[in-house]
């Protein structure tokens, strides 16, 4: 499971190939919660983009901002285990 | 030395290529095509967006933001970040130089905050080819989960932050214009 989160954390990818490889990984046995992990943590967890927002903002609020984020997809993880 | 530096990022990625090249020179291809790749999208996605900011700059007095997203904005500051994020497409790193625009113009830094992340992750389009993809139940937790947790998250940052990074945050976005 956090092999998802931080395979998600670190890599970017456009949601248009996003998507389609999280049904691939859930059609070969992988389970919804590290999937639904991997999937947000890509999307909005984004440390490619640290440099750059650090420098836009400042180290603080980006920090903060991938915080978030991230514990957004804790949430949602502990949430589809319940639902599923 | 100074430009080293002040380019420190790019100087580990060219360390880290060299590297790999040492260990395996098919691996410097793959990484080439992929940057050139990368940089190519950027160059159809990055002028759009300047001239977007542009006009937002010229266009949108001070004033009329600050009533709309201001300080005293509330809810409806909100939901207009919400709009504003959902209806957007374009990768993330787009969306920081609008928000820098937004924060120059005197909008309040949690609807800016709120507007960054829907825009991360909560973008309409993405959402309709999400319920596609992996099916309505999981986008549905997924989105709304996320929705208010961005709320919350964005709310509670701007707390977190004293007022002086605020204001250091400011200043850097008035600045924004002058080129640092």
């Amino acid at each position: 499971m956090s092999f998802g989160l931080i395979v998600g954390s670190i890599t970017f990818m456009p949601p248009f190939v996003a998507y389609p490889l999280g049904v691939e990984l859930l059609e070969n046995g992988a389970a919804y919660p590290q999937v639904a992990g991997f999937l947000v943590t890509l999307m909005s967890v984004g440390i490619v983009y640290f440099a750059a927002e650090s420098k836009f903002f400042s180290k603080k609020a980006a920090i903060l901002r991938n915080v978030v984020s991230f514990i957004g997809a804790l949430i949602v993880i502990v949430i589809v285990m319940v639902m599923f | 030395m100074k430009m080293i530096l002040k380019n420190k990022f790019l100087a580990l990625s060219i360390i880290a290529l060299i590297i790999i090249s040492i260990i395996d020179i098919k691996m410097t291809y793959t990484a080439i095509d992929n940057t050139w790749n990368q940089l190519f999208t950027m160059l159809l996605i990055v002028p759009p967006i300047f001239i977007l900011i542009g006009l937002f700059d010229v266009w949108i007095p001070r004033e009329t933001i600050i009533k709309l997203m201001g300080e005293k904005s509330g809810v409806k500051g909100m939901a207009l970040a919400f709009l504003l994020g959902a209806f957007s497409a374009g990768p993330t790193i787009a969306a920081f130089p609008l928000a820098m625009v937004m924060l120059k113009k005197g909008a309040k830094y949690s609807n800016v905050l709120f507007f960054l992340m829907v825009w991360s992750s909560l973008k309409l389009p993405i959402v309709f080819f999400q319920i596609t993809t992996i099916g309505l139940k999981l986008s549905t937790i997924i989105n709304l989960t996320m929705l208010v947790v961005f709320i919350l998250g964005a709310l509670i940052s701007e707390k977190l932050l004293s007022k002086d990074e605020l204001q250091e945050i400011e200043t850097k976005a008035l600045n924004y214009h002058k080129g640092n």
